[in-house]
């Protein structure tokens, strides 16, 4: 029992996997050299997966300190003629997008995959996006499994193919398939020598000619290189046309919508009534196929996770070839804009497809109705997680030198629950390492009260640094709290490069962050440990009427961690009580918002209903206890 | 809506309660007596007390990972509140619902003081839909075996296995995956045991 799909030796073995270990268990199965990726769900684990058996298979794992850095990591290792491997989710797509179009242009030797995982969704994102636009955008094949053992035997390929194009090549999934188990069948692991040779840009130097610019000559190739991906690829069989004789109506399933379309017409019914065009190439798409495809039927329903991508498309050849079809989709109102597609919207979907078609569904089945939903639970900080006391400072802090007046951004991350009620700290939240370029220009346009950047220890090694040093610069006077938790609490306390940990677990250097604020010439920076609430308050306070832009550093790793350490060490948890002789009901604990302090009936001021700890969520961080005026909040082990 | 061959059961609670545990040992245990099975795991984020569920599908042939409204068969809170979200999505007519009792507070009781939902009607409405309902508090019962609450995921595994309707696996099949000797199997007893 629990056999784990990177240890498995024994080939034709089925293993309970999810999507993301089927993809890293392909690459591991081609003999990647080289990973490097930044967390986001739903990719994270493919490169956790990997970084569990780096060490007996002798390969580099590392988290970047940003996508970007990620992607260029690992082009230059394919540039040096080794396989490599990316991985980003969809929103970490975003910022490799700079480096990814030099490497398709400059082009690679060594395998290069881009694992990109889509939240569609947005599970646990702040925003929904499809990805393939980026990489066909970029000229680069795209391949979409359609079940989690596609995704295995596409990320193994995905390496032969970019080396056989010269091209990055990436591989798109979605949470749908990448965050859910089953049984994965492995195959064997592939060792080849690959000798270590960087070649310059071969691409660019060879195709240049008299009176053409590199550049043109380079696009023009990568067409033609993506109509070579598509000859190379119809032998993987990854686009499948499932004819039914006599079937007026058709469905395009790509990726995992084939397999979602599969089971509603299992479930309708309907499955030898209805032709079925499974897409795995997403680009280049198979033009011929598409159009056999529209030919054979007089309605089209495309099923995709993301946006119209390949419905445009759809529409776009039916339109070129003058061939006068219903096209249906999210574009018609078909499906659902936004969201992931889910059996009971393609069973309208394709009870829709029936009706524009002039047919009639023999057995319709009905979709019960749900009872009535209740409001979603709003999200909190952990218990003892050092951001209250930097929230309850900063609080404190503008109350006292702006009159509570103030503005505050955030990078992603756990910050992030700062802009949720009932607390409200926070008035905007932004993407990793945005937060400081973000209250710059707010505050360089003019900003009557104070202006503040909240961003982490990963955001600031992310992207907030240039930020930082642009602000120095350009005179922003803004103030900044590092929040320092020593790592990216939020994706699943990942290390960053001031963990003092790599992503295998081993020793590493750790970034001193404060020292690189001070070498940029930032004229005031303090460090305090916002577990101690008075302190934080003073030293946000200080930064607040210091020279700008001001720096505060919020040191103190995430609770997380902490209990993680106090488990190893075999200590006690560590909990607090309210002493209700004591207690005089004054509501100072609530500022802090924590998860483990509510009162023990409605409040009024007139009522004097006391504070309660609950034991079972508390973690004994004492914020409370230092917050308390009358000492009415004590240590559990105090009161022994 | 047919849920053909399928047994769907949702497990709900928040971050911290074990959910995915919970389905991790349901998967094991089902890998291991041959059954097809898929599990998708649904957190918001990495944190605890956030919202989380995973959807355990037995014998299934699709990659269609999540259930679909109205035909769970059984619905697991690990927290009342999350089990009764779920189920009144999801649980099928005739599913049963399994409730660990003990409440977690939402956020929004604090400073407002706004107390947590009234369960009983919301669970009349389910009752109304010919569902059976379970409400144990597991976590008393877990911290009574072992000291700890930290256990109550493998207590509902035990009530699980005793008063689900046609539940795929038995209690000999998902004994055989957890732990010789742990507080973990203790749990499991004891929801095992119980009896209403």
């Amino acid at each position: 029992m629990n056999q784990n799909i990177m240890q498995e030796n024994k080939v034709g073995t089925g293993v309970l996997a999810y999507g993301y270990e089927a993809v890293a268990r392909g690459a591991l199965e081609a003999d990647v050299r080289v990973v490097a990726g930044f967390p986001g769900t739903p990719s994270s684990g493919a490169l956790q997966a990997l970084a569990s058996v780096s060490q007996e298979n002798n390969f580099h794992v590392e988290w970047s300190t940003n996508e970007k850095v990620a992607m260029e990591v690992t082009w230059g290792a394919a540039m040096n003629g080794q396989r490599a491997l990316c991985t980003v989710n969809h929103l970490g797509a975003n910022v490799i997008v700079d480096a990814l179009r030099f490497a398709v242009n400059y082009g690679v030797r060594g395998g290069l995959v881009l694992f990109v995982g889509d939240d569609i969704g947005a599970n646990t994102s702040a925003i929904e996006a499809d990805t393939r636009f980026t990489g066909s955008a970029a000229d680069m094949p795209i391949l979409e499994p359609s079940t989690r053992q596609e995704a295995l035997e596409m990320a193994r390929y995905a390496f032969k193919l970019s080396e056989e194009l010269g091209t990055p090549v990436m591989l798109r999934s979605v949470n749908q398939v990448m965050m859910s188990r089953g049984l994965v069948t492995v195959g064997e692991i592939e060792r080849d020598e690959r000798p270590s040779e960087f070649v310059t840009s071969p691409r660019r130097f060879s195709l240049m000619k008299p009176g053409v610019i590199g550049a043109v000559a380079v696009h023009r190739f990568l067409h033609l290189n993506l109509l070579e991906a598509q000859k190379i690829l119809l032998n993987q069989e990854y686009d499948q046309f499932y004819q039914q004789e006599q079937a007026s109506v058709g469905l395009i399933g790509c990726g995992v919508c084939y397999s979602l379309a599969k089971e509603a017409l299992d479930r309708m019914g309907l499955s030898d009534q209805v032709s079925l065009l499974k897409l795995g190439v997403l680009n280049p798409l198979n033009q011929e196929l598409i159009t056999n495809f529209i030919n054979s039927v007089d309605t089209v329903l495309v099923l995709e996770e993301g946006e119209a991508y390949v419905e445009q498309n759809v529409q776009a050849i039916a339109g070129r070839l003058g061939i006068s079809k219903q096209i249906l989709g999210r574009l018609t109102k078909t499906i659902p804009i936004g969201g992931e597609l889910l059996i009971p919207d393609i069973i309208r979907g394709i009870e829709n497809a029936f009706t524009v078609s002039g047919q009639s569904i023999p057995n319709p089945i009905e979709i019960p109705i749900a009872l009535s939903p209740l409001e979603e639970r709003t999200m909190t900080l952990c218990a003892g997680c050092p951001h209250m006391g930097t929230f309850y400072g900063l609080r404190k802090a503008v109350e006292e030198v702006s009159g509570g007046k103030y503005v505050a951004v955030s990078d992603a991350g756990c910050a992030f629950m700062g802009i949720l009620s009932p607390a409200r700290t926070l008035d905007s939240a932004t993407n990793m390492g945005g937060a400081i370029g973000l209250a710059s220009g707010a505050a360089l346009s003019g900003s009557e009260v104070p202006v503040i950047a909240v961003v982490g220890d990963g955001g600031m090694l992310h992207g907030g640094l240039p930020a930082l040093i642009n602000a120095v610069y350009n005179k922003a006077p803004i103030v900044v709290l590092l929040l320092d938790n020593h790592t990216l609490a939020n994706t699943g306390l990942q290390p960053t490069a001031n963990s003092g940990q790599n992503a295998t677990g081993k020793k590493a250097p750790s970034v001193d962050l404060a020292g690189i604020c001070r070498e940029a010439g930032v004229p005031f920076i303090t460090t305090v440990n916002p577990l101690h609430a008075d302190k934080t308050k003073k030293a946000i306070t200080q930064a607040l009427q210091a020279p700008k832009p001001a720096v505060v550093v919020l040191e103190e790793p995430c609770m997380l961690l902490r209990l993680k350490e106090e488990k190893a060490e075999n200590l006690a948890p560590k909990k607090v009580e309210v002493v209700p002789e004591l207690c005089t009901s004054c509501g100072d604990c609530m500022k802090l918002f924590c998860p483990a302090i509510y009162w023990e009936g409605p409040h009024s001021p007139e009522n004097n209903t006391l504070p309660v700890i609950l034991t079972d969520i508390c973690t004994g961080c004492d914020l409370c206890v230092e917050v308390c005026t009358y000492d009415a909040i004590i240590a559990k082990e105090a009161i022994a | 809506m047919n849920s053909g061959n399928q047994y769907n059961l949702r497990i709900a609670g928040l971050g911290g309660q074990g959910v995915v545990t919970l389905a991790t040992i349901i998967a094991e245990a089902a890998a291991f007596a041959g059954l097809k099975i898929s599990v998708i795991d649904r957190p918001r984020s990495a944190m605890r007390l956030c919202q989380i569920y995973c959807d355990v599908i037995f014998g299934q042939d699709y990659l269609a990972p999540l259930i679909a409204q109205g035909t769970a068969d059984v619905v697991i809170g690990m927290e009342p509140l999350e089990g009764i979200r779920s189920a009144a999505d999801l649980i099928r007519k005739g599913g049963s619902l399994l409730l660990n009792s003990s409440r977690i507070p939402q956020i929004s009781e604090i400073v407002t003081g706004e107390p947590y939902p009234e369960l009983d009607p919301l669970i009349s409405e389910i009752e109304n839909h010919d569902a059976t309902l379970m409400f144990v508090n597991a976590n008393e019962m877990a911290a009574d075996e072992t000291g700890s609450i930290l256990g109550a995921n493998f207590v509902m595994l035990g009530i699980l296995a005793k008063y689900a309707n046609d539940f795929p696996l038995s209690a000999d099949q998902l004994r055989q995956v957890i732990e010789k000797d742990s507080s973990n199997i203790r749990c499991f007893e004891r929801g095992l045991a119980y009896s209403a």
